[in-house]
């Protein structure tokens, strides 16, 4: 694995500005949504009314909302991972803006073949991990 | 703002010819070979690289291999996401009795039937109009340096391997909806060479335009509503 830090180049993707820029999309979108008093319907877990146990996104709704709400310890307890992700992408949104207005240098991750499965199992490994709490929690 | 675009882009070739980058030689989809091989290439080359593959992929010469791709990218997502929802509806419907579970399996499979005839059509007005809506955007704001050809292109490669993403359960179309955004925003980046910011403009932009239409429709249908209650309290 190795990490270089170094200014764009030409014909660079900008993802700091990118993901961003997605994210305050989102933001706009739902705010737009919910400020019009569109009313947010929670879905039916069709996984859960077959199996009796939630499935990996149960949770997520009520997670965003609770967030939106400034309820942060409710958001972690509706689905942990939805409300890290969700957390964790507002806050890049700054730096997104920041690195991209700034001219800051950037970090580039470049992951190798074993480096890749790594992050690859890791990732499936919280997921999973995100799943077990939520069916001990009886989300 | 840091992104650039390159300052030595090719000029736009006659009409009917490929793309005179020699970089450019497209991905495996547009090359000989085994049609599911080439799909699976072409689909995880742009799901785990896009920036590459839009800096190789052709701009020009023809628009019926991207088309092809995105349609059966689109095809495969949409029955596979039918199929999980035959599974559960027909699942649940046995609880209540074998009966209803066997008419659940009927209609599921007449929609999943109906899916698969309808979705072809479907996806090729999704993508042309998708295209020319963000080559309006690209226009207006002055970086489309390329064809339509070419944003039709980058919108069929984008929408055909995101929707491979259908197949996770659960889980799957959120993540291929936000994803097609991005890989959209890269490839007409790349393939106009203009900077992220403008690509990101034309197409987050229409998107954030439909849910301020959506919000000022139901803001006007709550005031008509409040309107005319009040308008029924103060008759009586």
């Amino acid at each position: 694995m190795r990490v270089a830090v170094r200014v764009l180049r030409a014909g660079d993707t900008d993802h700091e500005l990118l993901w961003a820029l997605v994210g305050l999309a989102a933001l706009g979108a739902a705010s737009l949504i919910l400020a019009a008093g569109v009313p947010v319907v929670v879905p039916a877990c069709v996984f859960k009314g077959l199996t009796g146990w939630p499935c990996p996104t149960c949770g997520t709704t009520r997670a965003l909302l609770a967030l939106a709400a400034a309820d942060p310890r409710a958001a972690f307890g509706f689905n942990p991972l939805a409300a890290a992700v969700a957390a964790g992408w507002a806050t890049y949104i700054p730096y997104g803006l920041g690195a991209a207005w700034g001219l800051w240098p950037r970090a580039r991750l470049r992951l190798d073949g074993l480096d890749a499965q790594v992050v690859g199992v890791g990732a499936i490994g919280v997921f999973c991990a995100n799943w077990i709490y939520l069916i001990a929690a009886g989300s | 703002m840091t992104d650039e675009s390159s300052g030595a882009s090719t000029p736009p070739p006659p009409a009917g010819s490929g793309d005179p980058d020699p970089a450019r030689t497209g991905p495996a989809w547009e090359q000989p070979g085994p049609w599911f091989a080439r799909f699976a290439q072409t689909a995880q080359a742009l799901l785990l690289g896009p920036t590459q593959f839009f800096r190789t992929m052709r701009r020009q010469g023809g628009i019926g291999g991207a088309l092809t791709f995105g349609i059966l990218g689109s095809v495969l997502g949409g029955v596979v996401n039918a199929l999980y929802q035959l599974l559960l509806s027909t699942s649940m419907a046995s609880f209540r009795s074998a009966e209803a579970a066997r008419t659940e399996a009927l209609i599921g499979m007449f929609s999943t039937g109906c899916v698969v005839i309808v979705l072809p059509f479907a996806a090729v007005l999704g993508m042309l109009v998708g295209s020319a809506i963000y080559h309006l955007m690209l226009l207006l704001l002055g970086a489309a340096r390329r064809p339509f050809e070419t944003t039709l292109r980058v919108s069929a490669y984008s929408s055909g391997a995101t929707s491979v993403l259908n197949l996770v359960p659960i889980c799957g179309a959120i993540v291929a909806g936000i994803y097609s955004l991005v890989a959209t925003i890269i490839g007409l980046a790349q393939a106009h060479e203009i900077p992220t910011s403008r690509a990101a403009v034309a197409v987050l932009l229409p998107i954030l335009a439909c849910c301020v239409v959506v919000a000022l429709f139901y803001g006007a249908l709550i005031a008509l509503f409040l309107g005319a209650v009040a308008a029924g309290v103060q008759s009586q």
